[in-house]
């Protein structure tokens, strides 16, 4: 998968990936929302298939599935960061998003570099060619997934 | 000998397993996102599961009347018994009778955690997470891995909780926060540590229930002789050791900003808050007007007061501590999430500053300006001078 890198950095809580303003039903509100804590204007720029690349402890704070839907309602299919939240890793997962753990990404990736996310081999190859990996999800989780106790990323199944 | 998180799960540290859950919290902020899902869908045990109206309440905007007004209509379709509204903020109206010690129980919010404070295995969850456990009874967990803290001296359960926020800073994420209580601290103070241990992205966090969980049930006429040792020490990855000395205040934007009050003391103040569901509750509420009885709030400041429930602000009025606070210029809202996630009822202009008995600071938390967070002793003093105080008088 080929994806554009929109980078944020350390430490992104969830009341900045979507403030509690733009809980809504209407998911054309919720979008609007995405990252607005950060870049107010991030939803006009945002693509299908854009990556978020951020740095340790993505999505700590608030537990809101708003924050993964509106990722979702974006498009955008990975979410690359150090770590994550434990709500946004599950929120993800329970959206269709991979939520992938890479080490070191933020200082190598730039805003809108190309990277090519490899999903089930586990690694990311950067603009300049590096190739940095990550640890696919673990197989007693993916069974767990299948037996349908949660329900919707197709992907991890 | 197992660990209370393995205890409460099934399994080993770093298993993935599938556990059955006692109880299930849902809120009117975050159920309006499942009922398309539950859509002819029925809940494994209705009984188990309460409903409460606290985000939106009452609803600012019509948009938001619209969501309460169709939680009414799922509690009322999906036969669930138990569903408040005006009664108090979910997590403190869970520990009033309903999470008992050694239940493990479901909340579609963060500070789940908070019902560690009575023994309890309180774990927050997403819509769809919550969705799966309301059709199944169950989901999937990682036992986590236990983090020991130990409590050794400290008078007020912010600035314990506070003190934890700055040793820890996120390094319990994914984990379990497992408290040895050596100063015996009352309910209240061991609610709002439990509660604020959500800002380490702790999984749990676990008071093992013991004389003061008992007599706090008391009240509810419960009864628990449920014991849970603490896990062994050899088995926790880490020991932090809390011992606190002087008031402390979280300075923005992060919960674990924390500095000594006299190292923040003087900066103006335009709004104080004392409640949420990490505070307001009786012993705040009589902290704060212990401080504000004969004075009054600074004409520049906006003092808004939240009882963290019904019930606390009943048992208030009677001690004559709602008297007080209101004498002293306070402005008492009705229990509820209110101002500190920025729903309604206080938020912030641009440049202004509130300093608050909330968990939380986070950028935009409040609205616009800034938050700082400090105990409802220090918060009520600040009303009084219009700056944060260099101490707290005793």
């Amino acid at each position: 998968m080929r994806c554009r890198a929109r980078v944020f950095g350390h430490d992104i809580t969830l009341d900045e990936i979507h403030p509690g303003k733009y809980f809504s039903l209407d998911p054309e509100r919720v979008v609007q929302g995405l990252m607005a804590g950060i870049e107010p204007e991030f939803h006009e720029s945002v693509q299908e298939d854009d990556v978020i690349v951020a740095g340790r402890y993505f999505g700590m704070g608030s537990g809101r599935e708003s924050g993964a839907w509106a990722i979702q309602l974006a498009g955008i299919r990975v979410v690359v960061a150090e770590s994550f939240s434990r709500y946004m890793f599950r929120n993800c997962v329970n959206r269709g998003i991979w939520p992938l753990e890479v080490k070191g990404i933020l200082d190598k990736v730039s805003e809108k570099d190309m990277l090519d996310v490899y999903l089930k081999k586990g690694f990311v190859i950067l603009e300049d060619g590096e190739e940095l990996s990550f640890e696919p999800f673990p197989p007693k989780m993916k069974k767990i997934i299948k037996s349908n106790i949660t329900p919707r990323n197709d992907d991890v199944r | 000998m197992k660990t209370v998180s393995e205890r409460f799960l099934g399994g080993e540290e770093g298993e993935y397993v599938v556990k059955e859950v006692d109880r299930v919290m849902l809120h009117d902020g975050n159920a309006p996102l499942i009922f398309d899902d539950m859509e002819g869908e029925d809940i494994w045990d209705p009984d188990a599961v309460t409903s409460v109206v606290d985000h939106f309440c009452p609803p600012s905007t019509s948009e938001r009347a619209n969501f309460v007004k169709r939680l009414r209509e799922f509690v009322e379709e999906k036969g669930i018994t138990d569903h408040v509204e005006f009664q108090g903020i979910c997590h403190q109206v869970m520990c009033e009778g309903r999470a008992l010690p050694g239940e493990l129980v479901a909340g579609i919010d963060s500070h789940s955690t908070t019902y560690g404070a009575l023994g309890a295995f309180g774990i927050g969850f997403g819509s769809s997470d919550t969705v799966e456990i309301l059709k199944k009874g169950k989901t999937w967990f990682r036992v986590p891995e236990t983090l020991r803290v130990e409590i050794s001296e400290g008078k007020d359960g912010t600035d314990i909780a506070l003190s934890m926020l700055e040793k820890i800073r996120y390094e319990a994420n994914y984990k379990t926060i497992e408290f040895v209580d050596k100063v015996g601290l009352d309910m209240d103070d061991r609610l709002t540590v439990a509660n604020m241990a959500a800002e380490t992205g702790a999984k749990a966090a676990f008071f093992p229930p013991d004389e003061i969980t008992r007599r706090y049930l008391e009240d509810f006429g419960m009864k628990s002789d449920v014991e849970i040792p603490s896990t062994e020490e050899e088995r926790c990855v880490k020991r932090v050791d809390i011992s606190v000395k002087e008031p402390l205040v979280a300075v923005p934007h992060k919960p674990y900003n924390v500095k000594s009050l006299s190292r923040v003391s003087g900066k103006d103040i335009d709004q104080v808050f004392i409640g949420s569901c990490a505070s307001g509750r009786l012993s705040d509420l009589r902290k704060a007007a212990d401080i504000l009885e004969d004075e009054e709030v600074h004409p520049d400041v906006r003092l808004l007061v939240t009882p963290a429930s019904k019930r606390i602000e009943e048992k208030a009025l009677k001690e004559g501590i709602i008297e007080k606070l209101v004498n002293a210029g306070a402005v008492i809202l009705n229990s509820s999430c209110g101002p500190c996630p920025g729903i309604d009822k206080g938020l912030l202009a641009e440049d202004e500053r509130c300093i608050a008995t909330q968990n939380r600071n986070y950028p935009g938390r409040m609205g616009e300006g800034e938050v700082y967070l400090a105990s409802a002793e220090v918060c009520a003093l600040s009303a009084v001078e219009g700056f944060i105080p260099e101490e707290v008088r005793r």
